[in-house]
């Protein structure tokens, strides 16, 4: 069902974060020293190791967890998160590529018009709160949606959902709800 | 170089016997790899005043001894006070670099930068010599074995270069030991600090046992697919090879301490300290260098 009108919204996926485990120890300070484009930070007990192509950026626990964040889809995360399990593999450790799984989807998209935030709050008390001292744009969540997205008074959005499917929905979603209290442009 | 030695009353000769000295020693240390090496069992360095000093000083030459256990060269930095056999006491104003002489090597015309200042300054110990009233500090003393003779170079530039030929023979076992990077040459490993390098032994056999247990697991060996073998993940051969290993190898390597490197994204920031950059086939020595570069 198109709620939208006829004109196609662009929603331009901006970072995914996604989780895998190496199922293995890994030795940090062999990676820091071994490894190639990695930074330590034995403070916080991780190594980041940065790869070109995807550009992603992985944190790596000894405990064998890894994040990836900075991919722009899900199947460039995947491709990061493997091409990396391939990096410490040459380094030397058994890793097995286990539990790959999508933590975050952020997405960004803009409506044609501007939104008025104090009505659409209003309208949609308890799913949409506005704190104008805490933060510019009002926070709508998505509940079965598990998404949430934040409406600028220019009407900007920022979706942030547990995978790009749930980040489209909330959008066409949302778009009927904003479309109601949306602020004349010529104002 | 003249000049300062000419302000403590010292002869110009007495320079060039000195610079003289320095490169015959220079040319042995690269004929012997490792000056140190020589045996040392302990050491007297040869003190020899220069002719025309001031004051009274019936000997002109003062025999010191040092700990046997000293590495050397030796820094004596200004403000230590040396004793000689005999019990007086020198303290030195000018840092001075002692360097093990060849074997059987005598000082002809030694040069000390070094100028013993007879201080009046009330000594903790009595003196033997009544004329001058020492500053007691070190208390080592003089050790009873064989001795030999040392000279003292005085230019600081030796230091660097022993700094320098030393330097030359550490293997760096960290990262890729050439840099990667088109714009900085630093490697990323070395933000350790001091780091160069040590591998635990103990990982080594670890690793070398896992590669043994690997190679029968691993599917191909010249694709090294990703050995995946859990639940959604079937194993790899289709799994992706580097396909930019390392922009290029390069030979220009620093090695350093920091001070505080920095990141912001992709753009980075290094405050360097100590250290000897090989760039273009040629070596550079800083005490201090600020570089900045994009990943």
């Amino acid at each position: 069902m198109d709620s939208k009108n006829d004109e196609a919204l662009d929603i331009i996926v901006t970072n995914v974060v996604a989780t895998f485990r190496t199922r293995c120890h890994l030795n940090l300070r062999k990676i820091a020293l071994e490894g190639t484009n990695v930074i330590y930070k034995p403070e916080m007990g991780k190594v980041l190791m940065k790869l070109r192509k995807p550009k992603i950026t992985a944190s790596i626990w000894s405990s064998g967890k890894i994040i990836c964040t900075g991919a722009t889809s899900e199947e460039e995360a995947k491709l990061g998160a493997r091409r990396l399990a391939r990096c410490l593999q040459k380094l030397g450790f058994k890793v097995r590529f286990s539990a790959f799984r999508v933590v975050n989807v952020l997405a960004v998209c803009s409506m044609p018009f501007a939104v008025h935030l104090i009505n659409f709050t209003t309208n949609n008390r308890p799913i949409a709160s506005y704190e104008p001292e805490l933060h510019p744009a009002a926070t709508y969540r998505i509940k079965n949606l598990k998404a949430t997205v934040q409406v600028f008074s220019t009407g900007s959005l920022t979706v942030t959902g547990p995978n790009v499917q749930n980040v489209a929905a909330a959008v066409e979603h949302i778009y009927p709800i904003l479309y109601e209290c949306q602020k004349p442009r010529c104002k | 170089m003249k000049e300062l030695f000419l302000d403590e009353g010292l002869e110009d000769r007495v320079l060039d016997d000195l610079r003289h000295l320095w490169e015959t020693k220079v040319m042995q240390s690269k004929a012997m790899e490792d000056f140190r090496k020589n045996n040392i069992n302990s050491s007297d360095f040869v003190l020899q005043l220069p002719a025309n000093y001031p004051r009274t000083n019936t000997q002109t030459l003062a025999t010191f001894s040092l700990p046997a256990s000293l590495a050397y060269p030796v820094q004596i930095p200004a403000g230590v006070t040396l004793q000689t056999a005999s019990g007086q006491l020198y303290k030195v104003n000018v840092p001075v670099v002692v360097t093990q002489a060849p074997v059987g090597h005598q000082p002809v015309s030694n040069v000390s930068q070094k100028v013993p200042e007879r201080s009046e300054m009330p000594a903790p110990q009595p003196v033997a010599v009544a004329q001058n009233p020492v500053l007691l500090q070190e208390p080592e003393p003089p050790s009873a074995a064989p001795h030999k003779l040392f000279t003292i170079p005085c230019l600081p530039k030796l230091d660097l270069d022993y700094t320098y030929s030393q330097l030359s023979d550490i293997v760096q076992l960290d990262g890729a030991a050439d840099n990667s990077d088109p714009e900085e040459d630093e490697d990323l490993p070395l933000e350790e600090n001091d780091f160069l390098g040590l591998i635990n032994a103990e990982a080594i056999r670890a690793l070398k046992e896992e590669n043994g247990s690997d190679s029968n697991s691993i599917s191909s060996s010249s694709d090294d697919g990703v050995v995946d073998e859990l639940d959604p993940l079937n194993s790899g051969d289709d799994v992706v090879e580097q396909d930019i290993p390392d922009l290029f190898d390069t030979d220009n390597v620093i090695v350093c301490q920091y001070d505080k490197i920095h990141r912001s994204k992709n753009r980075w920031k290094f405050h360097l300290k100590d250290g000897v950059m090989s760039y273009g086939g040629r070596d550079y020595v800083f005490s201090k260098a600020i570089g900045e570069a994009e990943w």
